[in-house]
């Protein structure tokens, strides 16, 4: 019997995922698969856990986040992996976590799907241990893109003629089913959250290498390249503080406040983006803000 | 009807009236024959199928009508396989199925065109260099190429027919050896040998085994002659076939096999080879492999465990599965599950091993383990998981999968800002080609 990989995969890529593959029989595995055709069953972590919450009254369910520079995963562990439930209840956060885990995916209705992480695994690690997987997951998620682009240059993409190419059997299947399901696969989007999180790992006095970008991608700026005012933050924040109870704010309550201030959607949203980069606050749940 | 199909149907035709012979005209006539056929073919019976109906019908050896294939045109899922070869090797083995003990034999099977494996899943008899008819056997993928399997409906009998011996020979390289392959000529260095009488059929045999290797890797081997191989030689040997032992590729000859030593300067030995997980795991096993990937898990039986004084099994309850209550033996291992994101495997780690990374002996984790259990599992966990390390040794393939018997471990490490710098160097690249 195959064991299923642990795949390193960053949260933002993660939950960009659309597409479950429910297996057929009892002991088939489910999948879930990513734009850049990870198809994840198992799942590698390394992040800063930010946060654990019981969400049962039995006190058998914990929901907990763990994030990278890229995003939040959400993490469920409950009664049937005691140990795991136990240990990530006693770990004091902030912390450096390690986590492996199954995914899991919730769809409430059609086309809209929650990822999260259940996890077989959890320990606390160092900061240089998260570093160097911040390192794997970008090796990881660059082989990917490149595998996809490989795959898309394929006048019939299929398994065995990217198989020849070099790259794993899971992967290759993984990028067909990606390309099936999901439509104009954003690639730039991806590089560019590959880069922000090497970034990251550069103090800000070095001189960062400079990505050049070609004139069609200047033509058209990223939102990244936004910048919001300082003061509008500061609104922004304010009206999230007024807001939030002991759970944090609804998302959509938050924009409609900023509405009423006179700052518009993309703006407001802007800002938030901006303020969980800096961790003032974070999403303990999802459309959920929290000042930390 | 298309004229295609009538083309078609008459060279069936053609092929049942030469197995029926001199019964046509007799028994049965032509345009019976094709009305019977055509009848069949309206309901949807598969041709071979529906010629066999018809040979059987008339009483003649239905293998006849029926072209025999080459081993080498057989492709890795077909049903109704017609085949003449040579026996080369056949072996029992117990197996469990549905609950049920059976006996069922693989080996190898050889003609004028490659050799495969078989599986025949009860006894037809067969015996090591008879020459056999198969009729309506049927093949299954098996790593990368197909095997034979003789079941239920299968027909085996000894063959009228001989067949020629000579077989196309294959050149490769070690690493390309796979179980399965035959007449494969190889050229590669003796890296160790060593004579061992073994019992065959009754009578005693020396055969000669060791590793060989070149530049792509280590593999076995085993000889039932001797050819006077030393170590350190280079031999190019010829027509030898490929079996494997828990997935580590064992290079098989005999006095049938032509071996010629070569000078030594026309081969680079590899000493150990790198691997990314999901390649070894897909190869099932290897000589002195090198992986790299993270620790995901530590698996129950880790730690310090008590051995039977007799027959080494680990104790349950301070006793022995075979042997009941006794005095045990302390040991110490540590058995994980190392995973790099394409591919995992199982890692087991001897005592030597485990006390130097624990960097504590024997000694000192037992009066832990007096006091816990957990204590010394505990210990284990923070030392390994989730570090990233090198594992070093024989690769072997069983019922779990990949398992690597640890020889030597190390953390690996790396200079974080440089490798940020040649992964943004990367990213530049990716994103260039993706834009243009």
């Amino acid at each position: 019997m195959r064991r299923e990989i642990a795949w390193r995969v960053f949260a933002d890529e993660y939950n960009d995922v659309t597409l479950e593959v429910k297996g057929g029989g009892e002991k088939e595995p489910s999948y879930v698969i990513t734009p850049l055709g990870a198809k994840i069953n198992r799942v590698f972590i390394v992040g800063v856990l930010t946060d654990i919450e019981n969400i049962s009254e039995e006190g058998e369910m914990l929901r907990a986040h763990v994030s990278d520079p890229t995003g939040v995963f959400t993490i469920y562990s409950g009664k049937y992996q005691p140990d795991v439930t136990k240990k990530l209840s006693e770990i004091d956060t902030p912390a450096f976590v390690a986590i492996t885990g199954k995914s899991r995916a919730f769809e409430p209705e059609k086309g809209v799907i929650y990822v999260s992480v259940r996890p077989e695994n959890v320990c606390e690690v160092d900061e240089k241990t998260r570093n160097f997987h911040i390192l794997e997951t970008c090796k990881h998620t660059l082989e990917r893109i490149e595998a996809m682009q490989e795959a898309l240059k394929l006048s019939q993409p299929n398994v065995y003629d990217l198989q020849k190419l070099g790259y794993h059997k899971e992967l290759c299947e993984g990028i067909i089913n990606a390309i099936k399901h999901y439509r104009n696969i954003d690639l730039q989007r991806y590089i560019d959250l590959t880069s922000e999180a090497l970034n990251y790992l550069i103090p800000l006095e070095e001189e960062l290498p400079v990505i050049e970008k070609t004139e069609m991608i200047e033509e058209t700026p990223t939102v990244n390249e936004k910048t919001v005012p300082d003061e509008i933050e500061n609104m922004v924040l304010e009206i999230i503080k007024d807001l939030e109870s002991e759970n944090g704010a609804p998302w959509d309550m938050i924009i409609e406040k900023c509405n009423e201030a006179g700052i518009d959607k993309d703006l407001a949203e802007e800002a938030l983006v901006s303020l969980m980069d800096k961790g003032i606050v974070f999403e303990p749940s999802l459309g959920v803000i929290k000042t930390t | 009807m298309t004229s295609n199909d009538n083309k078609e149907i008459s060279s069936h035709i053609e092929d049942i009236t030469k197995a029926l012979g001199d019964k046509i005209g007799k028994e049965v006539t032509v345009d019976e024959l094709e009305k019977q056929l055509q009848k069949f073919l309206e309901y949807g019976v598969p041709i071979q199928q529906a010629k066999k109906t018809i040979i059987r019908k008339y009483g003649s050896d239905t293998s006849a009508g029926i072209k025999r294939k080459l081993l080498k045109e057989l492709k890795p899922s077909e049903s109704n396989v017609n085949i003449i070869g040579r026996v080369i090797t056949i072996n029992p083995k117990e197996i469990e199925l549905k609950g049920e003990k059976k006996r069922i034999f693989y080996g190898m099977i050889a003609d004028e065109s490659t050799v495969l494996p078989f599986t025949a899943w009860r006894d037809f008899n067969i015996e090591k260099g008879q020459v056999i008819q198969v009729t309506n056997a049927y093949t299954k993928p098996w790593q990368g190429i197909p095997q034979l399997n003789f079941g239920e409906y299968t027909k085996v009998e000894p063959s009228k027919e001989e067949i020629p011996e000579t077989q196309e020979i294959k050149r490769c390289k070690v690493d390309e050896l796979k179980s399965g392959l035959g007449s494969v000529e190889i050229v590669a260095k003796i890296l160790s040998v060593k004579e061992k009488e073994v019992d065959v059929g009754g009578k005693k045999k020396k055969v000669y085994f060791g590793i060989i290797a070149d530049e792509t890797g280590k593999a076995q081997f085993t000889s039932w002659h001797d050819f006077n191989l030393k170590v350190g030689e280079v031999a190019r040997i010829t027509g030898g076939y490929v079996k494997s032992w828990r997935g580590i590729p064992q290079l098989t000859f005999d006095e049938k096999c032509k071996v010629e030593k070569v000078s030594s300067k026309e081969i680079k030995e590899v000493n150990i080879k790198k691997y990314r997980l999901w390649e070894l795991v897909e190869k099932g096993g290897a000589l002195d492999v090198e992986v790299e990937g993270n620790v995901i898990e530590i698996k129950d039986g880790s730690g310090v465990i008590v051995r039977c004084p007799q027959c080494n099994r680990v104790l349950f309850d301070g006793k022995c599965k075979i042997h009941g209550s006794v005095k045990g033996i302390y040991d110490l291992r540590a058995k994980i599950v190392l995973d790099d994101g394409t591919g995992a495997v199982n890692v087991i780690i001897n005592r030597a091993l485990t006390e130097k990374i624990l960097d504590k002996n024997l000694d000192e984790l037992k009066k832990l383990y007096d006091e816990s259990e957990d204590k010394v599992n505990d210990l284990i966990r923070d030392t390994l998981l989730a570090k990233k390390i090198k594992v070093v040794g024989n690769a072997l393939r069983n019922g779990f999968g990949t398992t690597i018997l640890a020889r030597k471990i190390d953390k690996v490490e790396i200079d974080i800002k440089e490798e940020t710098k040649r992964l943004l160097q990367e990213v530049r690249e990716v994103s260039t080609s993706y834009e243009t």
